[in-house]
């Protein structure tokens, strides 16, 4: 089909972004949102840009955004929501002793799969408390919740 | 433990992992850990190549978390496919069999489910949000996952 100048329609930035969230579309989405001033967008306008970035799957990009909407807009509180949920892993070490049961919990599993293949389990130390089809059967049943290990069986 | 060439720490923690896919329907092996998500310990999938930690509803549905803390996404586009759910900071540790555990302060997915869908997934850990901040080396040779934070000094 031949495309003419009358056929031509001019899309606004907005519209680009839904499409290419709507179409999972990354690369469009990026090179749509690097091209917004953002210093004058508002802060529903960032809100809506993080939700629509997390769709088109530029979950840096939401990250990036969710930030500097966050600094503009410090009383906001959604954006302040979207920008400590998205902010970067913090990690720190945690002085405890080593756990030996994670290994005998991963040798009761490996021995009994097939038998339990399906079900979700509860173990503790590489012992088994308990079986059934879904996680919050196995978990309301148990009497103590200390260390257990509740996983299905694969 | 592992240790760089000047004698800091690699890795501070080390535990063993499974190795075994992560659906019935599968036959790739992938690695799983055990991970205490706000308390609960979990077996949990590694996924390099994904982002954020997604927690299984199964077991989200026992964690309790206030709707209010969380943001609700209509869609999220996870490894290409779009799941409607809830973002939330969740804690998770990665527990050692020897050196000590690792805290982790995580971007975690919680997908929502439609009444006749079911989940078939076990919960895991990406790289954005989740794994960014950790140090971590896989011997397959004796199937030990090591891990450490980077933003200490070993």
């Amino acid at each position: 089909m031949q495309v003419t100048d009358s056929d031509k329609v001019l899309v606004d930035r907005d519209t680009l972004l839904k499409t290419a969230a709507d179409l999972g579309d990354e690369a469009l989405f990026l090179e749509v949102a690097e091209g917004i001033d953002w210093t004058q967008r508002s802060a529903a306008e960032f809100t809506r840009a993080v939700h629509l970035a997390l769709a088109a799957g530029a979950h840096l990009f939401a990250r990036k955004l969710a930030r500097r909407g966050a600094e503009q807009y410090p009383d906001h509180e959604e954006l302040q929501k979207l920008a400590r949920i998205l902010a970067p892993a913090r990690v720190m070490t945690i002085d405890l002793p080593p756990d030996k049961s994670v290994r005998e919990n991963q040798i009761w599993l490996r021995e009994h799969a097939d038998e339990y293949k399906g079900q979700w389990v509860a173990l503790r130390d590489g012992d088994l408390l308990g079986a059934a089809p879904t996680a919050d059967e196995v978990w309301e049943r148990l009497e103590s919740r200390e260390n257990v290990l509740l996983t299905k069986v694969r | 433990m592992l240790n760089f060439e000047d004698g800091r720490l690699f890795a501070q923690g080390a535990c063993p992992f499974l190795y075994q896919p992560a659906t019935e329907q599968e036959t790739t092996p992938r690695i799983f850990i055990a991970v205490e998500v706000e308390g609960i310990r979990v077996e949990t999938a590694i996924d390099t190549g994904g982002a954020y930690f997604v927690c299984g509803p199964e077991v989200a549905d026992l964690l309790g978390l206030d709707p209010a803390d969380g943001v609700e996404t209509d869609e999220l586009s996870i490894r290409g496919y779009k799941i409607s759910g809830t973002l939330h900071r969740l804690s998770l540790r990665l527990l050692a069999e020897e050196g000590k555990p690792l805290q982790v302060e995580a971007t975690a997915f919680i997908p929502r489910l439609q009444p006749y869908q079911t989940w078939a997934l076990p919960s895991f850990m990406g790289l954005l949000g989740c794994l960014e901040r950790i140090r971590f080396a896989v011997d397959p040779a004796t199937n030990t996952f090591y891990f450490g934070p980077i933003d200490e000094e070993g």
